[in-house]
């Protein structure tokens, strides 16, 4: 039994080319899913001998291998021990941790997602800045002297460092511009030409703006009878972010309008002329307040709130790491270092730098306490120590979350070290690596205080965890054993009519699967559904559903293929690859998504019984189409059955369709 | 191998019915059919992954062909879309 797994792991190694080629590794409820370095790597036709695999396939840059349900686990556990990769990845924890989320935790991830592919930029800059910092410090090296002021000959040399500092910021919004319009699905150069537009130097600077409204000196642009005020939008974040997103909301509509013969020269003009319109007239004027808010607030935790406000900053900081948004951040720490004349420095860094020290600190605890777990023991002291650095993800992930009492240590110490940080006010003027080594982005009056922050955070998250380690430390070997189903966890958390594991039981015994009602209504044969298409049989075999209800759940475990982009039709993934298409309505690709809404997005793993869509009935019947909804087994060919097991009044999670083997 | 480059036109993009017919179509052939947008790639006989691709009306897409008889394949699938997409 255990032979055959091995056997099948090492031989879909060498079909992948070897475990160098394997970037991550993770499996669903069937499949073995592979993210590979290089895919052309690939050998298809002996991985199809592979005597378990039942088949594969690519799917948006992962290559996934079925197995099937009760030997793609041991499969796995075979495959990563060869390939040598830890068992949970930070992108499949992030991925997983990002798949539920509200609309303001969407909003978030936005911000996060275009502020990443800047973060070189923003690293650069702030360096430099730091270089800068250093030269120009008073009395660092030299008493009363800066480094420049004690030797003249490198003053050049430090105004060119601060000009190259200084570039990154001065044209964030090209750069902002550019990955905005990338993420919201435009042309990234157009948002690039975007962001050029709103700091163009014949516009009145941004920074004078307040003051020349005090004075009565704003010029005005006079557009048909309009005044619009011709202010550029230096230092700001988020009227780009905004201006971006509707380039790219104009630009995907009139590529669908414009004809394709066009559309090379007519798009980018009248999306730039449309865009950068409503950028001076609506989209600039609000955002500009919004980000003005979102940073007053942030100074408002920090300048008014005192310690506490960097307490609950420092607290709340990791726990955003988790979820991938503590990017979202750099934008309020973007918008106050853009305006640090006024400001002074932002208070953010330093309490960051703390919780990621805490982070380190903590992992660096769990090394002294594991003695007897030396593969921990080298994650631990690894981790820890690249959390001192800035890089917290492996610490949090491999090491503090796993054991859980680690996490909180280093909460603690991060929160009291953020409180000390805030209390005497310490300052950054760059951003950069938010660690030990971020001193040098540190105000030079501030260093010494930044450094006695860390050291709070370090020693009170280090004894906090070898404290909370002796009273939860039984449970390490538990953890540390089991990291793998902390991961699976996160998703079965939904609602299930029908137990799953009812469902895995029934497939085993009779080696049938089965497709359970996913709407309640009056089910009818695949040959009546009132569309030609369906009915003749093209899309595979399976049911049509008139709804009563109008609430889609998932016929079976398995995992959301594809979504259409007007949200009536769902393809799912399932046992056995089940090729499974949920079609609500005929013709209602016509509606252009009006009252349909999906709860779940494409990747998504579901259980039988969760929620997936709901839609309005009345809606379609009023817009003149037919409500019947097609459940298509799409691949249905390849199974040697399929067979409707009832017809007429439905509810939901009734068995009705059986599919035999795959053939 | 043979490929050719096209930009939808069909106004719902390759959805349900469009994907159906072309997963029909594709079937006949014994070539490899590999649809590609923007590096992701959906073989034409595999309905999930075409429509997981995601193909919307002006979106350009890349075929490959590849296989015994894809001169044949990829003049009627050329068509095919000519005709259907």
């Amino acid at each position: 039994m255990e032979e055959k797994y091995v056997k099948a792991a090492q031989e879909i190694l060498a079909c992948m080319g070897g475990k160098d080629n394997i970037a991550s590794a993770a499996h669903c409820a069937t499949r073995l899913r592979l993210v590979l370095k290089d895919e052309a790597l690939i050998d298809k036709d002996a991985l199809e001998n592979v005597e378990l695999v039942k088949g594969n396939f690519n799917n948006g840059g992962q290559f996934q291998i079925i197995l099937g349900t009760g030997i793609v686990n041991h499969v796995y556990a075979e495959f990563i021990k060869m390939a040598n990769i830890t068992e949970m990845t930070k992108e499949e924890l992030k991925k997983q941790a990002a798949k539920k989320m509200n609309p303001v935790q969407k909003l978030l991830k936005t911000l996060a997602d275009v502020f990443v592919p800047i973060l070189p930029a923003l690293v650069a800059s702030g360096l430099l800045m730091g270089i800068n910092n250093i030269l120009t410090a008073q009395g660092m090296f030299v008493e009363g002297k800066s480094l420049v002021e004690a030797f003249p000959k490198i003053k050049d040399f430090a105004e060119m460092v601060n000009l190259f500092s200084n570039a990154g910021f001065t044209f964030l919004p090209v750069l902002i511009g550019f990955s905005a319009a990338k993420i919201f699905g435009g042309t990234p150069i157009l948002g690039a030409v975007i962001g050029a537009i709103m700091i163009h130097p014949d516009l009145m600077n941004g920074y004078g703006y307040g003051q020349a409204l005090l004075d009565g000196t704003v010029p005005y642009w006079n557009i048909f009878g309009l005044s619009v005020a011709k202010v550029g939008y230096q230092g700001t974040v988020l009227p780009v972010i905004a201006s971006a997103f509707c380039l790219a909301f104009v630009e995907k509509k009139l590529r669908k309008i414009v004809p394709a013969m066009l559309d090379n020269i007519v798009t980018p003009l009248l999306s730039v002329l449309i865009a950068g319109a409503m950028t001076f007239l609506f989209i600039g004027p609000v955002m500009r307040g919004v980000g003005d808010a979102m940073t007053n607030a942030v100074m408002w935790l920090f300048f008014d709130l005192g310690s506490f406000g960097g307490l609950i900053y420092g607290v709340t900081y990791p726990l955003l790491v988790i979820t991938g948004m503590h990017h979202s951040l750099v934008t309020a720490e973007t918008q106050i270092l853009a305006n640090i004349g006024t400001l002074g420095g932002s208070p953010t860094f330093a309490v960051v730098a703390a919780a990621n020290c805490a982070q380190g600190a903590a992992a660096l605890a769990v090394m002294f306490r594991m003695k007897n777990d030396p593969k921990m023991k080298s994650l631990a002291s690894a981790s820890g120590i690249s959390s001192m650095l800035g890089i917290t993800e492996p610490a949090i992930f491999g090491v503090n979350l796993k054991l859980r009492y680690p996490f909180y240590g280093a909460l603690i110490g991060g929160g009291i070290g953020a409180a000390y940080a805030t209390l005497v006010k310490v300052l950054s003027v760059s951003q950069g690596p938010c660690g030990v080594i971020g001193v040098i982005c540190i105000r030079p009056d501030c260093m010494l205080q930044f450094m006695v922050s860390m050291a709070v955070a370090i020693v009170c998250a280090f004894a906090a965890t070898m404290v909370l380690g002796g009273v939860f430390g039984k449970k390490e070997k538990e953890a540390s054993s089991a990291g793998n189903k902390k991961a699976e966890s996160v998703q079965t958390s939904a609602r299930t009519e029908k137990p799953a594991a009812d469902i895995h039981t029934e497939i085993e015994s009779k080696g049938e699967k089965v497709i359970y009602t996913p709407i309640q209504g009056t089910v009818i044969l695949r040959e009546n559904i009132p569309d030609e298409t369906f009915a003749s049989g093209i899309l595979g075999e399976g049911i049509g559903i008139e709804p009563e209800t109008g609430e889609v759940v998932a016929p079976f475990d398995g995992e959301i293929a594809s979504i259409a982009e007007t949200r009536h039709a769902i393809g799912m993934i399932g046992p056995d690859g089940m090729e499974l298409l949920i079609h609500v309505g005929v013709d209602t690709v016509k509606m252009n998504g009006e009252g349909f809404a999906l709860l779940v997005s494409q990747g998504d793993k579901v259980r039988a019984g969760q929620k997936l869509m709901t839609f309005d009935i009345s809606k379609i019947k009023a817009a003149g189409y037919s409500t019947t909804t097609a459940i298509l087994l799409a691949n249905s060919s390849d199974y040697s059955s399929c067979n409707v097991v009832k017809t007429g009044k439905s509810k939901q999670m009734e068995k009705i369709i059986t599919v035999g083997h795959r053939q | 191998m043979k490929t050719f480059n096209y930009v939808i036109k069909d106004e719902v993009g390759i959805h349900a019915r469009p994907a159906g017919i072309l997963v029909k179509e594709a079937k006949k052939y014994q070539s490899k059919i590999v649809v590609i947008k923007d590096g992701k790639k959906a073989e034409a006989t595999k309905l999930m992954s075409l429509m997981g691709l995601g193909v919307k009306c002006g979106d350009p897409v890349m075929i490959e062909i590849s296989g015994e008889d894809e001169e044949t394949a990829s003049r009627n699938i050329q068509a095919f879309f000519e005709n259907n997409l």
